[in-house]
């Protein structure tokens, strides 16, 4: 909370008699208080983000919205704040605006209504709608050039999000998907908890001896979630969709009924079939995370964003946890996509905003702040010397869990399956996948393949209306 | 009214077994039973989410612990500190006293024209008002948020409360109870030449009491639960409403658990203010609140 | 409605009253209103972007599309059983509380509280403890009658829950009403029955239920109107719309339209077409309630 935004707070309810309430509250950044200078008066019309006269020098505020609750919002808080100290006239508002949905909504909401704020944090799959809306300005545009060398990006998460040839958004928060399992189920059953599966069988067998031995109720975990079907289609080296995966054109046709996919289907399907799958609901993170510490299951399907706190989490249910690289069908690994979300700008901020917003950015990936980010979350670091620089300080040998994710992301091989899908309608495209995988497991089961035709043909469908939209 | 033609066709021992289960019914006994029952499965997720409020996050997800946990108040502490729910919780009652005002004044004024007034096209009027019932909120939002942003409103109290200070719920409900206050005194107030507010004042609304009651308590409720138009229009975190709150509360995960002895707590502390307005407010709800209709 | 002597005729004082109410209504109500049915002859790209304008397409794509008439089926299924199921068990519990002698108040509020709960948060809450793997109550209703309840994947289940979800959220609004139009019945009408000795299901039927018409009716309108608009958090939260569609209301469908698959110009049309669903539904309601309603007094 910000004296700013307390102030015009207090105005606004203080015909109320809430002034003092309020004050007391707010009490733990009344030392700043001094400083508001006398032009705060002035200043009280102007809507957030305006720049503002304050004590002799120009400071630009600028807003940042994400959708990252949690001990992960208050990261990006303290990140925030570091930045205002050594940057110079630049204050940074970070707001979580709820969901990546919610984020999306009201980040284009205000956008229209022309007060937007200057950062907004987009998920990956909104990355082609983002662009066709054409309310965003690239970032490699408001970046200063000497300020950041992309060649220094990670190649994974620039191929992501360069399009076209032109980076539209800051890489921000970037993960994949890897499997997390725990070690002392793993030993109480006979297995070897150095040696977790590696292949959709040994998923499998892993399960039978897990729930065999009584280690756990059911097998493995993990959200229904499309983002899984993705990453094991891109493992297959299969697109999702066609015209190499929509970035050599419009996607048209989906690729759900290709013999990769159905293996991934076969196998989910029949996990839950033989008891060896919690289904914890679509895209039910969090369920699936208390199915798994609380040791319901052995196995779980994530994000490698969690890294940091599922380790922790797994320690205060008392077992130790393991990571694996993503399962996949006979080992084979062509690659994993990159997930998460990235920065965008709004075009119509002014041009002072549009600078601080470029400092902030480019603050924000550098290796020290990465390194942070990384280490706290599991969020990958998008610059190589960060990794580097943490291979040297012995890092990823003292926290192994950490290893494997980076280690699946640097195997990845570049192809069009690998650099991920572009969709303007990629959320309906992901609910369609996860309410298909629904009916696959219903008692009077459909057969996969016929489910998998039904799912071709509505993404095919929403394609078709998406590209009649933006022709 | 008392006879009872149609169990003449039953067989005797189903009649019997029915004066049996008519007599268990008119006892006082099967009231207090059946109340408490019903109250119990109805009251269950309350007791459940404050037993969990006190609970750690590792106790709430032993299903098995059903006492009161380790965490004590801390939880509510937390949520009201460190997520600041104390500062979204004044926020709220602002936002929700300003739209009770304003909604029971103007909405006392339109059932005042509707009721003691002759004018044109009076019903065209009240279904005008009534038809705002079928809007749904979510549509309204896009165009709406234009509006406020053309109106200078977004991101102030005025956003949050401007759009619901006039209701059809209200008028509707107004509007039926000024029809059921007996001619009578309309006619004396007439004959006294008393002046349209001041019959307002001093008759309608000493008369209308346990209405206003009700549809305070109706909007206050309806008020503090907004959660969707505060969490679009308002921008700035220290203005935000409890409700959205409590959505950050859902965010907060610790160890890669979700905190729900957190959430639990924190939607205990939200549910009090509209609780404590229900049980200020329920003597003249439960003597007065009808409708009726001449 | 009866013709009686209205003492004021001035007409501008008539307009000078209903004019707040009226520009709130038609500022905030009215104009996206209208808005919106403008829109629904639009597509669009992320929510207002990119507005083109197509005709009747969306209205077309509606009629003709399998997926809506589903939802339009679910939606009335869900409304009818919301009305009926809320009126039944409020009826029954408002009852009881206006029967029982002692202790009227403290059930009284036991009874509404859930009403006092935002339906999100309930929404959350209930999902977290009826979750069909790792809630609280399909444990013990497991450990207990050995019946597993999977309502991820069951579509009648799904709905089932809804409803009860929907219905326990909705009893406290209603016995507010039902329990003060209960405290209203003139003792006069009701004394002659008692002494009669008639008992108490046969008193509620015959002659507590034709008294309360007018909050019966107004209840059935408002239950409707809630079924349809307002039970959209639960969906959200709880199904998701799912299994199958099972569980996709209108109100839904077009909220997801609209803000996740990014076709506001399409859920413009759905929420005009919900419009006049919902009008003519309450024109009928009201229509039949005119006709059969005993208005007492």
């Amino acid at each position: 909370m910000t004296r700013n935004t307390r102030r015009r707070f207090v105005k606004t309810v203080g015909a109320a008699g809430i002034a003092g309430l309020a004050g007391c509250t707010g009490g733990q950044d009344g030392g700043q208080s001094p400083d508001e200078g006398a032009g705060g008066d002035s200043a009280e019309t102007t809507t957030a983000g305006e720049t503002t006269g304050s004590s002799g020098t120009e400071t630009t505020t600028i807003k940042f919205w994400h959708a990252m609750g949690g001990d992960i919002g208050k990261l990006i808080d303290s990140l925030a704040s570091e930045f205002e100290q050594q940057a110079d006239g630049i204050r940074v508002e970070a707001t979580q605006k709820g969901s990546y949905r919610e984020t999306l909504n009201a980040t284009t909401s205000a956008v229209q209504a022309g007060n937007p704020p200057a950062i907004a944090q987009i998920f990956e799959i909104g990355t082609q709608l983002a662009i066709d809306s054409g309310v965003f300005a690239p970032v490699e545009d408001i970046i200063p050039e000497d300020r950041v060398n992309f060649d220094n990006y990670l190649d994974s998460v620039l191929n992501y999000y360069r399009i076209d040839g032109t980076l539209h958004s800051m890489p921000f928060n970037s993960s994949n998907a890897i499997f997390y399992y725990n070690k002392d189920a793993f030993e109480s059953a006979g297995l070897d908890p150095e040696a977790p599966p590696t292949t959709f069988q040994g998923v499998l067998d892993a399960s039978t001896e897990l729930t065999d031995a009584g280690a756990v109720d059911t097998g493995t975990t993990w959200p229904n979630h499309s983002w899984f079907v993705e990453q094991w289609l891109a493992e297959q080296n299969q697109t999702l969709v066609n015209n190499e995966n929509g970035r050599a054109g419009r996607a048209t046709e989906a690729h759900f009924e290709s013999e990769a996919s159905k293996t991934v289907f076969d196998w989910w399907a029949n996990l839950h079939g033989e008891g060896q799958y919690l289904n914890p609901g679509i895209e039910a993170w969090s369920e699936a995370q208390q199915a798994f510490l609380t040791q319901k299951t052995g196995l779980l399907g994530y994000s490698t964003s969690s890294i940091a706190p599922m380790t922790e989490g797994a320690r205060n249910n008392g077992f130790e946890l393991g990571t694996m690289r993503l399962p996949t069908p006979g080992g084979q690994r062509q690659g994993v996509v990159i997930g998460g979300a990235s920065l965008w700008t709004p075009k119509s901020l002014d041009s002072a905003k549009q600078d601080a917003a470029g400092e902030f950015l480019a603050w924000l990936t550098e290796p020290a702040q990465q390194k942070r980010w990384h280490t706290n979350t599991g969020y990958f670091p998008v610059r190589e010397e960060a990794i580097t620089q943490l291979e040297d300080e012995g890092f990823y040998d003292e926290n192994p869990n950490f290893r494997t994710a980076i280690d699946q992301l640097r195997e990845t091989e570049d192809s069009p399956a690998t650099r991920g899908a572009l969709m303007g309608t990629f959320t309906k495209a992901r609910t369609i996948v996860e309410e298909g995988y629904v009916s696959m497991i219903q008692n009077d089961d459909r057969s996969v393949d016929d489910v998998l035709g039904d799912i071709d043909a509505q993404v095919e469908d929403a394609l078709a209306g998406y590209n009649q939209k933006v022709n | 009214m008392a006879t009872n033609t149609d169990t003449a066709t039953e067989t005797a021992p189903s009649r019997r077994l029915r004066t049996r289960l008519e007599r268990a019914f008119n006892g006082d006994l099967f009231v207090h039973v059946a109340l408490a029952g019903a109250i119990a499965l109805v009251a269950l997720p309350l007791v459940l989410a404050v037993i969990m409020s006190t609970q750690s996050t590792t106790e709430v997800y032993e299903v098995t612990n059903l006492g009161l946990g380790s965490a004590g108040l801390s939880n509510y502490e937390t949520a009201l500190t460190e997520y600041n729910l104390t500062r979204y919780m004044i926020n709220s009652a602002v936002m929700s006293v300003v739209i009770v005002v304003g909604k029971v004044s103007l909405s006392l004024l339109a059932a005042l024209a509707l009721v003691y007034y002759r004018f044109p096209f009076e019903r065209a009027v009240f279904t005008f008002i009534l038809l705002t019932l079928l809007v749904p909120v979510p549509v309204r939002i896009v165009p709406l948020f234009q509006l406020m942003a053309d109106l200078g409103w977004a991101n102030s109290l005025l956003s949050i409360t401007g759009p619901y200070i006039a209701s059809a719920t209200a008028v509707f409900l107004f509007r039926q109870h000024f029809m059921s206050i007996p001619e009578s005194l309309v006619e004396n107030a007439r004959l006294d030449g008393v002046g349209p507010l001041s019959f307002l004042v001093r008759v309608l609304i000493p008369m209308s009491r346990g209405m206003i009651a009700g549809v305070s308590v109706i909007t206050f409720i309806y008020a503090w639960n907004q959660y969707l138009w505060p969490l679009i229009v308002v921008s700035d975190q220290s203005k935000q409403v409890v409700q959205v709150g409590i959505k950050f509360l859902q965010g907060a995960s610790q160890s890669g658990l979700t905190q729900w002895g957190l959430i639990m707590a924190g939607a205990v502390i939200a549910l009090l203010p509209p609780l404590a307005v229900l049980v200020a407010l329920h003597r003249p709800l439960l003597e007065t609140f009808a409708i009726q209709q001449k | 409605m009866s013709d009686f002597t209205k003492p004021y005729r001035s007409t501008t004082q008539a307009g000078l009253l209903l004019v707040p109410t009226l520009v709130v209504l038609v500022a905030f109500l009215y104009y996206p209103a209208v808005e919106t049915f403008r829109l629904s002859f639009f597509q669009t790209l992320l929510l207002g972007t990119g507005q083109q304008f197509v005709g009747i397409d969306n209205y077309v794509a509606l009629a003709t599309s399998a997926e809506y008439r589903q939802s339009l089926f679910v939606s009335v299924l869900f409304a009818a059983a919301v009305v009926v199921g809320t009126l039944a068990v409020s009826l029954f519990i408002s009852y009881l509380l206006f029967e029982v002698r002692a202790g009227a108040s403290g059930y009284l509020l036991a009874a509404i509280w859930p009403y006092a709960l935002p339906t999100a948060v309930a929404a959350t809450i209930l999902l977290f403890m009826l979750h069909p793997t790792l809630g609280i109550v399909t444990h013990y209703l497991e450990a207990l009658t050995g019946l597993t309840l999977d309502w991820f994947t069951s579509g009648p289940l799904a709905f089932g829950v809804l409803v009860a979800v929907a219905v326990w959220k909705q009893l406290g609004y209603n016995i507010i009403f039902l329990v003060a139009a209960l405290n209203n019945v003139p003792e006069t009408l009701t004394e002659s029955a008692r002494l009669d000795g008639v008992g108490r299901l046969r008193m509620l039927v015959r002659v507590y239920l034709p008294l309360i018409s007018p909050t019966l009716t107004f209840l059935v309108v408002m239950n409707t109107i809630y079924a349809f608009f307002g039970a959209f958090p639960l969906v959200d939260l709880m199904t998701s719309g799912g299994p199958n569609n099972a569980t996709n209301l209108l109100i839904f469908k077009l909220y997801r339209d609209a803000f996740s698959f990014n076709s506001l110009g399409l859920a413009s049309a759905e929420s005009t077409v919900l419009f006049g669903i919902v009008s003519i539904l309450m024109y009928v309601q009201l229509r039949f309630s005119d006709r059969h309603a005993h208005y007492g007094a």
